[in-house]
């Protein structure tokens, strides 16, 4: 699919063949428990690759996987590989495809599950945990750096609030009980540390270490959201001045 | 207005503005004491953010023998960039070719987005990027000019298109090789061809 859709009249096939084909036909393997994981794997890859094909304001297609994508992840009997899959999916969509920053918000919050040590009652592949952390750094890259960053005790308010399951239902709910004004960024930092001290997973550290660096570009571009010009020497020097000073 | 209301005027807003001096004197003062925008100084992180520091820096020096050699560098070479940038405030720097115009990242924002897609896109990465007006938003990439380095290079063809048609694996390539092998067996069958002339095999 990314090789032959490179002209105009190949994307728009896959655009005719969306909902008659592509759709059903990968939907169907990733909901039929009889499925291999190897045809559900491939189906979620497919789905991937169709997010960048289609390209931006096709919140249509996230709305039709979404549900059975999120399902999949959710499910501890399915293969690591084919939940994994599932999931940089479905944030791939969001990030891509998605034009409703609060949606991608609800994506970071369910990313933010998976990585936990524990999920749904059960401890989590260490593999799973770090694909989640990276596909919340890739949605990290979309919202901005007061609401990744900011609060912890510094002007600009974070997105408010750690994020629950309901097990009953399985929803995510707003914990609003503590860390009001952190930014996403600034609560996840506890866990990463953890994860860099205690994993033994490559991967795990490897998209831990890739997220703190993304967080910790996210709070010096906070300080020169006025000097965007400054080369590096200047922003080493400068960043955080504030101007009274 | 007397000479001495003059002055008791002069007084009275010499001492207003005195006074608003040394309210936003007293206000700089109180802003500097805050943690500061751009820095982790100050914050309720700071203790977490120096522990980060100190173990991104040992996983950059990564030794002995519980990995292999491989990994170890690879482990390695990851950690020293996320160092640069958490201890020395270093953006990372790779540069990718792209139809001929290069792309620079110098940012995690960039590279983690560019990681994703091409984990996602594998072997159609080169192809997407050539083509797909999403990508070049998302990257900053002049389509116009990588359009314009295609049809210099390859008149009008793609890398892609060229791989296909003109290289070794190419299905050209493939025909005309199996064309040589089926004339070759023909000149081979008609030079030894006197010696079943009479039906007779050796």
């Amino acid at each position: 699919m990314t090789q032959y859709a490179c002209t105009d009249t190949t994307k728009d096939v896959i655009v005719y063949k969306l909902d008659e084909t592509i759709l059903p036909a990968t939907l169907f393997s990733i909901r039929s428990s009889s499925a291999s994981p190897a045809e559900q794997y491939a189906a979620c890859r497919c789905l991937e690759a169709t997010a960048i094909l289609l390209g931006y304001g096709n919140d249509d297609f996230i709305e039709r996987m979404e549900e059975p994508l999120q399902k999949v992840i959710k499910s501890t009997g399915r293969a690591i590989q084919v939940r994994l899959a599932a999931l940089r999916a479905l944030s791939l969509s969001y990030f891509i495809c998605g034009t409703d920053i609060m949606e991608v918000y609800h994506c970071m919050n369910f990313c933010e599950l998976v990585c936990q040590p524990k999920f749904r009652g059960e401890y989590v592949n260490e593999l799973l945990r770090a694909n989640a952390i990276e596909c919340w750094s890739l949605l990290a890259t979309v919202i901005e750096d007061s609401e990744l960053v900011g609060g912890s005790n510094v002007g600009g308010g974070g997105s408010g609030g750690t994020y629950v399951v309901d097990e009953d239902e399985g929803e995510v709910i707003k914990n609003t009980s503590n860390n009001e004004d952190m930014g996403r960024g600034v609560q996840m930092l506890p866990l990463l540390q953890k994860c860099l001290e205690e994993s033994n997973s490559m991967e795990l550290k490897t998209a831990c270490g890739e997220a703190v660096a993304l967080i910790h570009e996210a709070r010096l571009d906070l300080g020169l959201s006025n000097n965007d010009d400054l080369n590096v020497t200047q922003r080493k020097f400068q960043r955080g001045l504030f101007p009274l000073r | 207005m007397s000479l001495s209301e003059n002055f008791k005027e002069v007084c009275f807003r010499s001492g207003r503005f005195l006074l608003t001096c040394l309210i936003l004197v007293g206000c700089s003062h109180l802003f500097i004491l805050l943690p500061q925008t751009g820095s982790w100084e100050g914050s309720d992180v700071e203790v977490i953010i120096d522990e980060l520091k100190q173990l991104v820096s040992e996983l950059a020096l990564t030794s002995g023998h519980h990995m292999s050699k491989k990994a170890k560098k690879e482990q390695r070479a990851t950690f020293r960039e996320i160092q640069s940038t958490l201890v020395d405030d270093e953006p990372p720097c790779d540069c990718i070719n792209i139809g001929g115009t290069t792309l620079e990242v110098d940012s995690w924002k960039e590279l983690i987005q560019l990681n994703f897609i091409r984990h996602c896109l594998q072997s159609g990465f080169q192809a997407q990027c050539m083509t797909n007006e999403t990508l070049w938003k998302i990257f900053g990439l002049d389509g116009t000019e990588i359009m314009a380095n295609l049809g210099m290079s390859g008149g009008g063809l793609s890398q892609f298109e060229k791989r296909m048609t003109m290289g070794k694996t190419s299905e050209a390539a493939k025909a005309a090789d199996q064309n040589l092998v089926k004339k070759r067996k023909n000149r081979t069958k008609a030079k030894n061809s006197f010696l079943t002339a009479d039906g007779d095999e050796y």
